[in-house]
């Protein structure tokens, strides 16, 4: 069973995306801070972590540039509120984009498709 | 005649004075009993007493022949001095009017008043006296008739003289300009005033401006056919009028048609002194019309300075409001996709409940509702407010203008040419802002060819840039306006702030390119734009800072 990490500020958020994950058969993990997140990273096995852009004090950009110095196996799904920043992020370090809306199955689709894509579905 | 008559004529005896004295006239009786008086006033210039001299010489040789010599000098003195004294009466009169004129002048600024002095000078009193005066004033490279004065023919010359005389008016109460014999006398000679329209340097004016002084015109020269129509072989004088830097500031043509008097050496020359006067006031005028030209222009840029800076602060405050409204939208936005997140997992679950469902539909539909009028909401403020840059494709930018500008192109007969070049890379910049931007070029570029002509726009790829080239087919820009043309205030319309291309050349180099401006003169002008591609990696940071 694949095991997802969700990185967001916002419990409710985690919320939703661990019921729907867990619907699709994943495994959730849940972290709010960028030192919950390394923590989790360096205890667990993780498969893929979905990051928010915008956390509270914090840019979920630092941590994906940890993410992928630290654990660069680990591919990382983005996820913003708006969709200007979808372009400036598809080439960049991230392996795939999503902007959060009220259908949380998007999210779920983008995660299955990245580890398909990276061969990392149990 | 014998020698009795004579001697008795000088003497006046009683027998003589019997039958009339020549030379007489009444009310000089008192000759009569003055014999010095009498010789000094009448006999000396009397033709019988010089022949009487010679029939005495004749019979009496020696000492007599001398008196007809003496006697003949005498007259010739006294012819000559008599002339002289005509000829100051002209002088002292023609300097009168010069000082009536040149205070007159003094003070007036308005061309009309100045045109309608130099030309009353010219042809009122007795000191020029010309029949007909036209004051024509440069334009550019151009003479243009702008007012005559005098009769336009025999009959109405007799009527205008007999005015003045009865009327008995001085010159300075001639000098007055009057607004009605003014638009009266141009009225006259609105006709051929129209008509008058010649190049500076076409003949006869070439020559008159090159010798710079007042030259007679006749049949034999050089002159346009509207001249030559209107004179119909009548001399007529050119006075040419300088600026103190020798620049032509127009003529005044005078002619004798009816007197047909000519012009001695000395009075041609007096012309140019009466001339010089009136350049003098023309150049003060012109230079008071110009500068209160400028000032209105001033004025005119002063207000929409205000208007820009007014703009400004308003812009400011709207960018302001963006941000508010951006992180206000962002704060509702999580709240709602948490709401019909979780509307849409119980809608799910809940499928086959329907009384669960009668609930959970309504709070997903109206949460879905709101996240959609968040978006456009934020989509909205964006567009109008955000000063923050994006990728732009900039075809998209100049068709969204062509579109907005094609109307008023085909009102001024102006053809668009949209040489778009495809798949453009992305540039980074403010959509609103570009368009502003290329909006203040095309703008000038329509302006300059209010009588229509091709605006061509094109967009390439050079050299890591993207580069965009606005041609149009107006007049140009000069040198001089080139020098200035980025400079901010700096306008040559009436109406414009001046900020226009200031504000292109800051947008542009606010996105890392450049702008430049060349031209042909009366072929077109040329802007180019170079702005560099889109960088992700490079720019990446500086756009998520606001995450």
């Amino acid at each position: 069973m694949n095991r997802i990490l969700v990185v967001d500020d916002e419990p409710n958020i985690r919320f939703i995306y661990k019921e729907v994950l867990n619907e699709e058969g994943f495994e959730v993990a849940e972290a709010e801070s960028v030192n919950e997140t390394f923590d989790i990273l360096n205890r667990e096995n993780i498969d893929l972590v979905v990051l928010d852009i915008k956390l509270r004090s914090e840019s979920g950009l630092d941590i994906l540039q940890r993410i992928t110095r630290e654990f660069p196996n680990i591919p990382v799904v983005l996820c913003s509120a708006y969709v200007s920043y979808q372009n400036d992020y598809t080439s960049w370090l991230a392996d795939s984009y999503i902007v959060k809306s009220s259908n949380p199955y998007e999210l779920v689709r983008e995660v299955k498709g990245v580890l398909q894509k990276k061969g990392r579905i149990e | 005649m014998n020698n009795g008559q004579i001697w008795q004529c000088v003497l006046l005896d009683d027998k003589r004075r019997s039958f009339g004295l020549p030379l007489y006239q009444t009310g000089e009786e008192y000759l009569l009993s003055a014999l010095e008086s009498r010789i000094r006033e009448k006999c000396i210039t009397c033709e019988e007493l010089r022949n009487d001299f010679l029939d005495l010489s004749k019979e009496n040789g020696s000492v007599f022949e001398v008196l007809p010599i003496v006697l003949n000098e005498l007259m010739n003195i006294n012819q000559k001095l008599e002339s002289y004294g005509r000829s100051f009466e002209i002088k002292e009169e023609m300097f009168d009017t010069l000082v009536c004129l040149s205070t007159s002048l003094k003070l007036v600024l308005d061309v009309d008043k100045i045109s309608y002095k130099g030309l009353v000078a010219f042809t009122s009193g007795s000191s020029f006296g010309f029949n007909r005066a036209f004051a024509l004033l440069a334009d550019k490279r151009k003479l243009i008739g702008h007012f005559a004065i005098g009769p336009r023919d025999r009959k109405e010359a007799l009527r205008i003289w007999k005015g003045i005389s009865y009327k008995k008016m001085s010159m300075s109460e001639l000098l007055e300009f009057s607004p009605r014999v003014f638009n009266k006398e141009k009225d006259k000679f609105r006709e051929i005033l129209q008509k008058m329209e010649f190049r500076i340097n076409e003949e006869p004016f070439k020559k008159v401006f090159k010798a710079e002084t007042s030259l007679r015109i006749s049949d034999q020269d050089v002159m346009p056919g509207v001249l030559r129509d209107y004179y119909e072989g009548i001399p007529f004088w050119i006075i040419p009028l300088f600026s103190h830097l020798r620049r032509p500031l127009g003529a005044i043509l005078l002619d004798n048609f009816l007197t047909r008097k000519e012009l001695t050496h000395k009075e041609v020359k007096a012309l140019d002194i009466f001339a010089m006067e009136i350049s003098l006031a023309l150049e003060r005028g012109l230079t008071y019309e110009e500068l209160e030209e400028k000032v209105e222009t001033l004025e005119e840029a002063n207000v929409k300075l205000k208007e820009h800076q007014e703009l400004i602060t308003k812009l400011r405050a709207e960018a302001s409001i963006g941000d508010m409204v951006l992180q206000l939208t962002h704060s509702f936005k999580n709240p709602v996709i948490a709401i019909a997140g979780l509307a849409r997992i119980l809608k799910k679950r809940a499928q086959t409940d329907l009384t669960m469902s009668r609930y959970i539909d309504p709070i997903f539909d109206e949460a879905v509702k709101l996240e959609k009028t968040l978006k456009n909401f934020v989509d909205f403020t964006k567009t109008r407010y955000w000063m923050d840059k994006s990728q732009l494709d900039i075809n998209k930018v100049i068709e969204l203008l062509y579109q907005e500008k094609k109307t008023k192109g085909k009102q001024q007969n102006i053809n668009f040419h949209l040489k778009l070049s495809e798949n453009l890379p992305p540039i980074l910049g403010n959509e609103y802002q570009l368009y502003t931007c290329v909006e203040n070029i095309v703008n000038n570029s329509l302006e300059a060819m209010p009588k229509g002509g091709e605006l061509v726009i094109e967009t390439n790829t050079q050299n890591g840039s993207i580069s965009l080239e606005i041609n149009d087919t107006g007049p140009g820009i000069s040198e001089e306006v080139m020098e200035y043309l980025f400079t901010p205030f700096f306008t040559t319309k009436t109406i414009g702030s001046g900020l226009g291309l200031y504000t292109s050349k800051e947008i542009i180099e606010n996105m890392g390119g450049t702008i430049s401006v060349s031209c042909v003169r009366n072929k077109g002008c040329k802007v180019t734009i170079y702005l560099p591609y889109f960088d992700s990696k490079e720019n990446h940071e500086q756009n998520i800072s606001r995450g």
